[in-house]
């Protein structure tokens, strides 16, 4: 095999922009994949299945029975572990997940939940503002009630909020930055 | 942007009646408590670099022993036409057309400090460093109101995140704003009621009804600022009115 001192400097160069090239597509490659899979589930301490909970065919559980505070506040609110042990005192106990939540109950101690959709601290964000205008968790949530895991499915930056917000009849009052930063 | 072009949405205004304040500092404790205003220490106070977004200005009157204190509460005076609007080269010192307050966009904002100089009233606080809050005071941050980093400008607001959340409310409950509904942090807190707060445009409104006043002004009115806070003038022949 010969050493690259031995290659000539055309064949240098061709070597060197050819290394650079493949370096260039394997970054472009892995940016591409990193952003189609920023979507991907969060880990959470209890396998917590929506669908298993939302699903008609199945328990058909409404979401503000567990996030209580979409009408009425601006966090939706995640539901307590007496909420859970309201049903899974009875349903299901020999469930590896059910004893491992029955255990923070019994040590009386909160899930530490991971966050999924999570703004800035200079955004203010109000639940009961959307749902009391009609506007559903799907369109910011995406179709939580047949996920395995609650994912984030739509990077709600600033352009996602104002899209909506521009079509609606009080848009004047609703692009005002005051709405959101404070 | 002056008062007589927008008469649509709100017109936020604060009467101060001096008669009733005894300078107790409630109002610019409430402030710090509701506002996440950081507490600037003693150093940086002497480097005029306080942090308060209000203030009670001190004046002392006649000879000693026959000496008065007067007392005068400041803060942004949330001008019709405000000075530190239009120097602001990212438009982070705005006039929101619906509350018809200024507003700053913390988030927005880049510290050139040019609003901060060429306000008259000196009401607009400059973040030279992180703000930090000694414990226990981090427990009881209000998560409604941003905590400003370092570098960017700030000041009082007239509680905006309460007046819209009034709002919020009200349009829930799909009806308009009612009077007193909307109280910010130095009205709820003084114990005078010194401070009156409301909406100018709503005829009925207590303000609208205190702002007609003989005993009424307004800080360095001669500048054209239209300053959205009124005082009434103070002496003795009002007090308990
Ligand atoms: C049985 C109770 C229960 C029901 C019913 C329920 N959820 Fe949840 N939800 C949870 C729990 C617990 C979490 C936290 C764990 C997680 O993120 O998976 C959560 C998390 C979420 C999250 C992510 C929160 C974050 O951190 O951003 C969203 C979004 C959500 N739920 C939407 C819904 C929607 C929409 C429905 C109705 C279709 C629904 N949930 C029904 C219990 C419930
Ligand atoms: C209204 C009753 C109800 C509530 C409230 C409820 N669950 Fe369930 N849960 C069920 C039922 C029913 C099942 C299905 C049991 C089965 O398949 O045997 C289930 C199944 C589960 C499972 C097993 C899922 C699987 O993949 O097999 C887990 C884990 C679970 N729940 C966690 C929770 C947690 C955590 C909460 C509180 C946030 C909660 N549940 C609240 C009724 C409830
Ligand atoms: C207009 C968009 C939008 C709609 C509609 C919406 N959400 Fe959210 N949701 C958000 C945003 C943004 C956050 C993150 C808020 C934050 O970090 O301050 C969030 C956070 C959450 C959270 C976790 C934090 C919390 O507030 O408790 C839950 C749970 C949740 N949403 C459930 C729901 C449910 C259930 C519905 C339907 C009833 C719903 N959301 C409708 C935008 C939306
Ligand atoms: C699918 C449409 C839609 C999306 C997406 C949306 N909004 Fe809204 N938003 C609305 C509607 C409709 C209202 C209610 C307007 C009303 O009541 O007049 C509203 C109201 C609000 C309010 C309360 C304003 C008030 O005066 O009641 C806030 C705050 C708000 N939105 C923030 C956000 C933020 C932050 C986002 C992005 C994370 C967002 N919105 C995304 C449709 C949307
Ligand atoms: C409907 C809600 C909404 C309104 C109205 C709104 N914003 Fe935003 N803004 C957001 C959200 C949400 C983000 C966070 C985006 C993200 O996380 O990527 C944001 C982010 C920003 C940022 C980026 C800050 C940073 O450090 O990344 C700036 C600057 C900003 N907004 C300025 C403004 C200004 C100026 C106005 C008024 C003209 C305004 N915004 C009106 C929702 C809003």
């Amino acid at each position: 095999m010969r050493r690259l001192a031995d290659l000539s400097p055309r064949q240098q160069l061709i070597l060197g922009g050819a290394a650079v090239g493949g370096l260039v597509v394997v970054i472009v490659v892995f940016l591409l994949i990193a952003n189609t899979t920023s979507s991907a589930a969060v880990d959470q301490p209890i396998a917590f299945n929506h669908n298993k909970h939302v699903n008609i065919a199945e328990n058909g559980i409404q979401c503000q029975f567990c996030h209580t505070g979409v009408y009425t506040s601006p966090v939706a609110g995640i539901p307590s572990v007496e909420k859970c042990m309201g049903c899974h005192g009875h349903i299901a106990t020999d469930n590896p997940e059910i004893v491992k939540l029955t255990a923070y109950w019994e040590n009386q101690e909160p899930i530490p939940w991971q966050r999924v959709n999570e703004q800035p601290s200079f955004v203010y964000f109000n639940h009961s503002s959307h749902i009391a205008s009609g506007v559903t968790c799907g369109s910011c949530h995406g179709d939580v009630g047949t996920m395995k895991t609650a994912e984030k499915v739509v990077d709600m930056n600033m352009g996602f909020c104002l899209d909506c917000h521009t079509q609606q009849e009080n848009k004047d009052a609703l692009i005002d930055c005051v709405v959101c930063h404070r | 942007m002056s008062e007589d072009t927008n008469k649509h949405g709100h017109k936020w205004t604060m009467v101060v009646d001096l008669d009733k304040c005894t300078g107790c500092q409630a109002c610019v404790v409430a402030c710090h408590a509701e506002n996440n205003v950081p507490i600037a220490s003693e150093e940086e106070v002497v480097k005029g670099r306080a942090m308060h977004w209000m203030r009670i200005e001190r004046y002392w009157e006649g000879e000693f022993p026959d000496v008065k204190a007067k007392f005068i509460p400041v803060f942004c005076q949330q001008c019709g036409d405000a000075p530190c609007e239009p120097v602001c080269p990212v438009y982070a010192s705005y006039h929101s057309e619906e509350e018809n307050v200024n507003v700053q966009v913390y988030n927005r904002c880049i510290g050139t400090r040019y609003c901060g100089n060429n306000c008259p009233y000196r009401v607009r606080m400059f973040n030279y460093r992180a703000p930090e809050f000694d414990a226990p005071l981090e427990q009881q941050l209000n998560p409604d109101v941003t905590v400003r980093g370092p570098g960017v400008m700030e000041k009082c607001t007239f509680c905006i995140q309460r007046v819209r959340r009034g709002a919020e409310t009200a349009n829930a409950e799909n009806r308009l704003i009612k009077d007193g509904e909307v109280v910010p942090a130095c009205v709820q807190a003084c114990p005078t009621n010194a401070l009156v707060f409301g909406d100018k445009y709503d005829e009925e409104s207590r303000v609208a009804k205190l702002v007609p006043n003989e005993r009424q002004f307004k800080l360095l009115e001669s500048l054209g600022t239209e300053p959205a806070v009124y005082y009434l003038k103070g002496g003795e022949t009002h007090v308990g009115e």
